[in-house]
């Protein structure tokens, strides 16, 4: 049979309507993910920034977001320079940009053609430490790696457009502008910041192990969380990573057998897709992460990642897991939150979370929203808050998540 | 004025199996193509990153059109592929286990193996039995499967 003799009109009106059958199958099903409904009254009043002695703002996956495009890149230079003008100490502010800073494979070469888009989209980001009171009271920018500033690779190819991201942000940094990118390059961390006397930000680079093959680098990373968690002493830690330590959204659910044509169970199943939180790479990650934080005694006050395009507050679930988890990665992108258990708190909207220190010892949590319903211009808005450590010498001082 | 025919109704049945076909076999093919570049470092990081644009998913677009095809021009060649196919995947599966087993020795490889092996299998069934199914019938008189059984007798 020749295949020229295949191409005739009576043959492409079939080949026309296999088109159109497959098509029909192909979109049949298919139905978008709601959101789980809270209560959004606010436990916590935003506090007078006499009370404050510093601020954690929180933000992740904004690395599809421009300068100009953003609300929330502006929202969070906004809180920036309010917080940065009214406290009266250096470095008091602190932004981390929980990972992906840079979609959709990181900073590529200078040689490359995409390099202009890269950079601009990563720059957008260190504008937001770029207002005159933050440059005036040294507000900081910790940059995390995510898997897509890896490049979504593994190996030296991930690396150099870590150091690509790195040189910028050092180039920033030479500026007058203080940013970083920690760990730096290549290595997993963890590297440890005392943003106040009794709390420790220890931040890890958690692709590094998820595309690291070595056990005996595995090893020594969890060795050394354990030092910076018992070195810690009585400060209260949080940690942050590009992923999460748990998760309501796409990356942290067993996938239903109905999703996806079912193919996700294979991929799963297979090890392909390792960035989800129950492939077996990440399943051993959380599992070593917990023995860290039992044998060191001191599960962190917070486990901060990104990684799921929204906004979640969820229970640790563990005797020794993280009090509260964290998932702040609505930078520049959105993704479905459904509800779980220990789902304190969830919005599939764009925004940022703050974690606010008072000088009286409390530690609060706010979640910041930056979205439009009517078409109006996006403006900030609170719509959750909780406080996760009370004062010490408050009636009833507790942490959350061990009685309080 | 010339007229296209289309499909005749005793043939809409074939088309429309054909193309349901190809594209499971599209989908578990792409699904393969993953799994087998995930054993080699390039992961996936979300179901959304496998359904996006890229080379990995023209299964998903061929395969479908190749099957509505092949049920358009043979019932006997669509229904070859299907048994030969179902043949390839069995065999493919078991002995793309062995070998993930072989060369990953853990659970995941396991299963990579099975996948990679079931869907190679599945294709090359599927093209056998599609080749073997447009051949002419009347020259091709050997049964699919033969099966010779000993009555005994004195």
């Amino acid at each position: 049979m020749s295949w020229l003799g295949l191409v005739s009109a009576r043959r492409a009106a079939r080949l026309g309507a296999c088109l159109v059958a497959f098509v029909t199958i192909a979109f049949a099903g298919c139905s978008p993910a709601l959101a789980p409904a809270f209560d959004r009254s606010l436990t916590i009043d935003p506090p007078p920034p006499d009370s404050v002695e510093a601020v954690v703002l929180l933000v992740g996956d904004a690395g599809a977001a421009t300068w100009e495009e953003s609300p929330v890149l502006r929202g969070l230079a906004a809180e920036v320079e309010f917080w940065s003008e009214r406290i009266e100490r250096d470095s008091s502010v602190t932004v981390a940009f929980l990972g992906d800073n840079v979609y959709p494979v990181g900073v590529r070469d200078r040689s490359h053609s995409a390099f202009a888009t890269d950079s601009a989209r990563l720059m957008s980001q260190v504008n937001v430490l770029a207002g005159p009171f933050a440059r005036d009271r040294a507000a900081t920018g910790f940059f995390l790696a995510g898997n897509h500033d890896w490049g979504n690779t593994s190996g030296p190819e991930g690396v150099e457009r870590l150091r690509n991201q790195a040189a910028l942000l050092d180039a920033a940094n030479a500026a007058g502008i203080s940013v970083g990118l920690h760990p730096a390059p290549g290595d997993a961390g963890p590297v440890v910041a005392d943003v106040r006397e009794d709390v420790r930000v220890m931040m890890i680079d958690t692709h590094w192990f998820l595309q690291s093959g070595r056990v005996e680098d595995r090893s020594r990373f969890f060795v050394r969380v354990e030092e910076a968690l018992e070195s810690a002493g009585d400060r209260h830690v949080i940690m942050l990573a590009h992923h999460p330590y748990s998760s309501a959204g796409p990356h942290g659910l067993l996938t239903p057998g109905d999703r996806g044509l079912g193919i996700m169970f294979l991929l799963q199943r297979s090890g392909a897709l390792v960035q989800d939180l129950n492939s077996a790479v990440y399943s051993e990650f959380r599992e070593r992460l917990d023995l860290a934080f039992e044998r060191s005694g001191r599960p962190p006050l917070a486990f901060v990642g990104g990684h799921d395009h929204s906004l979640q507050v969820l229970d640790g679930t563990g005797d020794f897991s993280p009090r509260t988890s964290l998932v702040s990665g609505a930078g520049s992108k959105l993704s479905a939150v459904a509800a779980t258990e220990d789902l304190r708190f969830a919005a599939p909207l764009p925004g940022y979370m703050s974690l606010i220190f008072r000088r009286n010892g409390a530690v609060d949590l706010f979640v910041t929203t930056v979205a439009s319903s009517d078409g109006s211009p996006a403006t900030p808005q609170v719509v959750y808050s909780e406080r996760l450590v009370s004062p010490p010498d408050s009636p009833a001082s507790t942490v959350r998540g061990t009685g309080g | 004025m010339l007229g296209v025919p289309g499909p005749s109704a005793g043939q809409a049945g074939p088309v429309t199996a054909g193309t349901a076909a190809g594209f499971v076999v599209g989908t578990y093919t792409m699904t393969a193509i993953y799994v087998a570049k995930a054993r080699f470092g390039s992961y996936l990081y979300a179901l959304d990153d496998a359904l996006t644009l890229r080379p990995e998913i023209l299964p998903i677009f061929v395969l479908p059109i190749a099957g509505g095809w092949l049920g358009a021009e043979s019932t006997r060649a669509l229904k070859r592929s299907g048994l030969w196919g179902g043949v390839g995947f069995a065999g493919g599966a078991a002995l793309g286990a062995l070998v993930g087993e072989l060369v990953w020795k853990d659970d995941e490889g396991v299963w990579a193996g099975a996948i990679v092996g079931s869907a190679a299998g599945l294709l090359t069934g599927i093209v056998l039995g599609a080749r073997d199914g447009l051949g002419d019938p009347s020259s091709s008189p050997v049964p699919i499967l033969s099966l010779s059984i000993p009555l005994g007798g004195s």
